[in-house]
């Protein structure tokens, strides 16, 4: 009798934590899903292959793939060099930064330490398919100039 | 290169690195198992991915994956439904209220610590695609889950479920199996609501109607399949494999429809089958070689492949980890710590307890994955709770060995195997017809699952012939005596060691036998002597002078089961022990019992009240059990005082109704004295229409 009431307290006081964290939980945000595959705009694209950076993309659907955890993002490009990105993702606000180097470099002039950095905001709307846009920088590099960046998440993902 | 090829060096790649690491690790005292897990994380982007991208694209290229993944999941579908039929009943039932209240507190106080940390986690690590609930619950499940089917493995080879500890332990992992799947079913149920075809109320009512069909319709047609592999010769023909595998099938499939997930009607499916241990025993040898050398870890190698220590870089996603850790850890050996404590287990034996249930291993693999899938867990809390798993796997064997020693455990060990020595009981078998009753009877008295039985079939002196052919009839004997309580034995699933041998002295050679195997009651048959009409003389009355150990003599009348027990009683110890043994056999049969009480005349009134409390206060003995543990409220004793100037015509009078077993202590109140040689002894047993149980109880010297 005793262990029966012992139980019974015991394991009703923790089930009553459990809802009431359950409770608590309900009100927490977590970040917006931008995982899986995107779209990237050609214009930028295009942009790129006049800029210093012309031979990066040459596929024709250049593609973005994010991999998230939580606020934790990585992404990886389909172009030549496959630039990997890592980044956070805050308040839809993301900012992205290579984290492999260049490879396959496209001209001779540029050394590994140039590096891409990315700085977005995630656009969703429940109706559309999300957007992603912002700013597409080189660091290390005086002669790069800042490219607008724009990707559309790929339908059905 | 075909994907055939692929597949076949995929395979090739992981059986080899899996044996390789599994014995290294086994050579450092760890469960093979753990060294096959490590393989697989070996294999994936943590260090072959890392060290050899090239190689490790080249083996396992990303489109190759599907195959790995399709033989993966018929392995853990094969894994679960081995895992259920490995399920043993007998561990969940019977073991009072201690494996549970330790079991669930140390299942509840983690998944209270998961859902805690889950506050914490999930704006940081989850998306908005996942509700706090489903991802609150599921690190709840993830934390509370403990292997059994390791901690088996390691008990078994320390050789630990010989000791206290490791039946406790080993009672509670059965118990946490059990509730952890059911809580993860439900959890998987909530998660997948409103994303698959039916609303989260039709899963719940789909999957009553179906654990409905599993035990009304799908356990008794296994039961006939049983009865067909025993017409078979017990041999498992390939018809009746097949048939047991689509059923398998079947049941995973219904249970991945209505939303579950497949691996639950797998291992529902291995627990409803009949639990015949040569059965069973035949069905996991075919299916468990495969499963565990080539599935598994095969399983594990994808479990690796999604697994990249990489990911978890920083000082934050470290600190996440810690966190997850020590909720882990904290709420398994926390929580269990405490149930033990308050269930009266020492500290060394609470913290070793705690340390076992704190083994993940492949079962937290199992269920990580399953949350991988729906999209619960993202790669980087996948990856912290398949190192969280790995640690605290990791961690078990070299903290229980600190906890305790070897020459501890052998102490235990022999300690335990003394104490079970002590609770068995020796069933004098004079004939093959009574075999089945005195069987029936001593499970009555001690419930199957705690139940010890040697059975003894002694030969008597002009049986044994000195020609060659008194082997062959010793043989022949011995096979007809013991064949019935055998059957009896097979179909009620209980252990009995059968013990034949010539005899000269067949009351001193069972007092002997009931010595050396420990037995504290001897249970006997009608022994009606050539030279007498008493029932207890000659050998029965022999054993009883000279044993050490309580004796039970059956007279079996009635063959339905008892509902109603009598129990005249009116002092020493004989009747108090008749008592005590009637409360427990009611226990374990679900019957009542009336103690008549006779007094004096004109003793009632003044008497009774006293009657009443002492024999209550014997009650309460009587339903207190090693541990004190109450199992059962006083209500199933009656007591029933009457006045009466001869005690034996009223018991005989009042055995007359309605009583369907009578037990009784030896007494001389009651005509069993076994020193009395006349006619008028024994009426009780002459005149009651019930079946009747005499108990003389073992009075130890310093007692007397």
């Amino acid at each position: 009798m005793k262990i029966i009431l012992i139980y019974v307290a015991l394991v009703g006081c923790l089930l009553l934590g459990l809802l009431e964290i359950l409770r608590i939980g309900e009100k927490l945000n977590a970040p917006a899903n931008i995982s899986g595959e995107w779209e990237i705009n050609n214009e930028f694209a295009a942009d790129v292959s006049r800029s210093c950076m012309h031979v990066l993309f040459r596929e024709t659907e250049p593609r973005l793939s994010i991999d998230q955890s939580g606020v934790y993002l990585k992404a990886l490009f389909n172009d030549i060099s496959h630039i990997e990105m890592e980044g956070r993702l805050v308040n839809n606000k993301i900012v992205l930064k290579q984290i492999n180097q260049f490879k396959n470099n496209p001209a001779d002039v540029y050394e590994n330490k140039l590096s891409a950095e990315l700085y977005l905001t995630v656009i969703q709307d429940n109706k559309k398919p999300g957007v992603l846009l912002g700013d597409w920088k080189i660091s290390n590099c005086d002669n790069c100039r800042v490219i607008i960046f724009s990707a559309i998440k790929k339908s059905g993902e | 290169m075909s994907f055939l090829l692929i597949l076949i060096i995929q395979i090739a790649v992981i059986i080899l690195l899996s044996r390789i690491i599994g014995i290294l690790f086994r050579r450092i005292h760890q469960p093979q198992v753990v060294g096959e897990m490590i393989a697989g994380i070996i294999l994936g982007p943590s260090l072959l991915g890392w060290l050899a991208p090239n190689v490790s694209a080249f083996i396992f290229p990303v489109q190759s994956l599907r195959f790995l993944n399709t033989l993966s999941q018929i392995g853990l579908l094969l894994f679960m439904f081995i895992i259920g039929l490995e399920l043993d009943p007998k561990l969940l039932k019977g073991k009072g209220h201690v494996a549970v209240l330790i079991s669930h507190v140390s299942i509840i106080l983690p998944f209270l610590l998961g859902t805690l940390i889950s506050l914490y986690l999930y704006p940081v690590i989850s998306t908005k695609t996942v509700t706090f609930t489903a991802f609150a619950l599921f690190m709840g499940a993830s934390m509370s889950i403990t292997a059994f089917p390791v901690l088996a493995r390691i008990l078994s080879e320390k050789n630990l479920i010989k000791t206290k500890i490791g039946a406790v332990t080993i009672t509670c992992a059965a118990i946490d199996d059990v509730t952890a799947w059911s809580i993860l079913a439900l959890v998987v149920a909530i998660v997948r609501a409103g994303s698959n075809n039916f609303p989260f109320w039709l899963t719940i009512s789909g999957a009553f109607v179906f654990i409905l069909i599993m035990i009304f319709v799908i356990r008794p047609l296994m039961a006939k399949l049983k009865v067909y592999y025993e017409y078979r010769g017990n041999l498992l023909t390939n018809d009746i494999l097949g048939m047991v595998l689509l059923l398998m099938l079947i049941s995973a499939w219904t249970t991945e429809w209505l939303g579950i997930h497949a691996l639950f009607g797998a291992f529902f499916m291995g627990a409803m089958m009949p639990r015949d241990k040569h059965f069973l025993n035949s069905i996991i040898d075919k299916l468990n070689d495969l499963t565990v050398v080539l599935l598994l870890p095969i399983f594990f190698a994808l479990t690796g492949l999604n697994t990249s220590i990489g990911l978890v870089h920083g000082t934050e996603l470290w600190m996440f980890f810690g966190i997850i850790m020590a909720a882990a850890v904290v709420g398994k050996m926390g929580g269990s710590i405490v149930a033990a404590r308050i269930s009266a287990l020492k500290w060394r034996e609470a913290v070793g307890l705690s340390i076992l249930m704190n083994t993940r291993g492949l079962m937290e693999l199992i269920i990580l994955s399953i949350g991988l899938e729906l999209g619960v867990i993202s790669h980087i809390l996948f990856t912290m709770l398949v190192m969280m798993a790995l640690v605290t796997t990791f961690m078990t064997t070299p903290f229980f060995d600190w906890v305790y020693p070897r020459w501890l455990l052998r102490k235990e060990q022999e300690e335990f195997e003394k104490v079970e020595q002590k609770s068995g009981i020796l069933i004098s078998v004079s004939f093959p017809s009574s075999g089945p009753g005195l069987l029936k009877m001593a499970s009555a008295i001690v419930p199957i699952h705690d139940l010890k039985v040697y059975a003894l079939h002694l030969l008597k002196s002009n049986e044994i012939s000195i020609s060659g052919l008194g082997e062959e009839n010793e043989k022949k004997d011995y096979i007809e005596a013991f064949q019935p309580l055998m059957k009896y034995a097979k179909a009620n699933m209980i252990t009995v060691s059968p013990i034949s041998f010539p005899t000269r002295n067949a009351a001193e050679d069972i007092n002997n036998i009931a010595n050396v195997k420990g037995a504290n009651i001897i249970l006997m048959g009608w022994h009606k002597p050539i030279l007498s009409e008493s029932i207890l003389s000659g050998t029965v009355n022999e054993v009883m002078r000279n044993s050490k150990a309580d004796v039970c003599v059956y007279l079996e009348r009635q063959f339905n089961p008892y509902k109603n027990i009598l129990v005249p009683f009116r002092e020493g110890v004989h009747d108090h022990g008749a008592m005590v043994l009637a409360h427990q056999i009611a226990v374990n049969i679900d019957a009542k019992v009336t103690v008549l009480h006779i007094v004096k005349p004109g003793h009632k009134s003044e008497k009774s009240s006293d009657s009443e409390v002492r024999i209550n206060e014997n009650a309460k003995n009587v339903t207190g059990k090693a541990g004190n543990i109450i199992d059962f409220p006083d209500e199933r004793i009656k007591l029933l005082v009457v006045e009466s100037d001869s005690p034996l015509d009223t018991a005989v009078k009042i055995a007359n109704h309605n009583f369907d077993l009578v037990v009784v202590g030896l007494s001389e109140t009651w005509g069993l004295d076994p020193s009395l040689f006349s006619k008028r002894h024994e009426r009780l047993a002459r005149e009651c229409p019930a079946s009747l149980l005499i108990l003389r109880k073992y009075i130890p010297a310093k007692a007397k």
